[in-house]
């Protein structure tokens, strides 16, 4: 009887290390396969050959189909792939920052901003992500929420041109010409001839 | 108006006057910098920004740090990327300035340390925690070089580099089935990777 247990049990784990490495194989074919299409541009072809062995537990399969739908422009598609790998990986980034070019491309701002949100939960320090809420609240004209989060950019990169820039309009916006003032200046630093910077010079004076 | 009003009206315009004067000398001498610089002369770019110094200024300092560092100079670069630290303490645009001396210098406690203080203001930052990973695995404490990697891994699970190093660091530390996992998630990016394939051959050795 123990001898048999043992066999079974080798048999057990011989069989499932062999399916194990041969998924890892066709996992790895039918990817390769995707890149091929992808350089070709026949993106539906690369979909196909990953949904040839897809598993929805699989984070790279799911953000590779989040990634080939928006190269599709099957924008609903590839949110939807982008959503699944990020609730298999919730403390990952990446799936998030890759979310943001369909978001953009199908114009959903108020997921993107909370799109935004969720990263800067995840890395309180992004310069990118704040920058980028900055920008949505500045085009709403909620100046103040967007000072909130150029501030954050700008304490972290005070040279960072766009940050100075668009820090220095919100400051303007909000009636701090002073401050506005100084931060066209140091734009002018970087840029002597920046048109935006001397636009917003002259309307202090 | 009596006459110490006028004086101190007199003053303010004055000091307006100067400030106005300053600020423009200081983007001439920027604009005269970065043509200099895309020249490739170093030491002209670094007198036209010396000649507006102020010790005070974040921005002088900064750039003075970054033209020495092209110039070759990397101690005087360290200089002034540390003062531009000291003028604004809670930016990490300084210390990613400093790192670069640091590392044509080759040193690497300096290098290490650097890193530590932006990871102490941005602690999720991958970039800083794959560096400090890399400095931990090259002198081979693997135990440091996975918390830093398992940071990035973490946040990029499909960043090419940090995958590759945590698999590595994993089968130093003789978690062969860890490893053999990344090995193989690699080997979905490039299927023909070098490294993850030596690393799997490894992992199945008995």
């Amino acid at each position: 009887m123990e001898i048999l247990k043992k066999i079974i049990l080798a048999i057990g784990v011989t069989v499932s290390i062999y399916s194990s490495a041969q998924d890892s194989r066709n996992s790895q074919l039918a990817f390769s396969k995707s890149y091929g299409f992808e350089s070709k541009y026949q993106y539906d072809e690369a979909i196909k050959a990953i949904k040839e062995v897809y598993n929805e537990k699989s984070y790279p399969i799911n953000t590779r189909l989040g990634w080939l739908c928006y190269l599709n422009k099957n924008y609903t598609s590839s949110i939807a792939y982008y959503q699944k790998a990020s609730s298999l990986m919730p403390a990952a980034a990446e799936p998030l920052w890759a979310m943001v070019s369909p978001l953009l491309a199908a114009e959903k701002w108020g997921e993107l901003e909370k799109n935004y949100l969720s990263i800067v939960k995840i890395e309180p320090k992004s310069t990118i992500a704040h920058y980028k809420l900055g920008l949505i609240y500045y085009y709403r004209k909620n100046y103040s929420a967007a000072k909130k989060f150029f501030d954050i950019s700008l304490n972290l990169y005070p040279m960072d041109y766009d940050s100075l820039l668009m820090s220095a309009w919100t400051n303007y916006f909000l009636g701090n010409k002073d401050a506005a003032k100084i931060l066209f200046n140091k734009v002018l630093l970087l840029y002597i001839s920046d048109s935006s910077a001397l636009e917003g010079l002259s309307l202090i004076k | 108006m009596n006459l110490l009003q006028k004086t101190i009206v007199a003053t303010l315009l004055l000091s307006l006057n100067s400030f106005c004067q300053d600020t423009k000398q200081l983007q001439a001498g920027f604009a005269k910098s970065f043509i200099n610089e895309d020249k490739g002369d170093y030491k002209t770019a670094l007198l036209d920004i010396q000649s507006i110094y102020s010790d005070k200024s974040y921005l002088v300092n900064l750039r003075i740090g970054w033209l020495n560092y092209l110039n070759k100079d990397y101690t005087n670069s360290i200089v002034y990327y540390k003062k531009a630290c000291n003028l604004m303490p809670t930016a990490t645009e300084p210390l990613w300035g400093l790192a670069l001396p640091y590392l044509a210098q080759e040193k690497w406690i300096d290098l290490e340390n650097t890193y530590k203080s932006i990871g102490r203001f941005d602690p999720k930052n991958s970039l800083v925690n794959y560096r400090l990973g890399m400095i931990y695995f090259y002198r081979k404490n693997y135990v440091e070089a996975i918390k830093n990697f398992d940071i990035t891994i973490t946040l990029f699970p499909l960043d090419y580099d940090a995958i590759s190093m945590s698999a590595w660091t994993n089968y130093y530390l003789g978690k062969k089935d860890a490893a053999e996992v990344l090995f193989n998630r690699i080997l979905l990016m490039y299927q023909y990777d070098a490294s993850a394939i030596e690393g799997l051959a490894l992992c199945q050795k008995k």
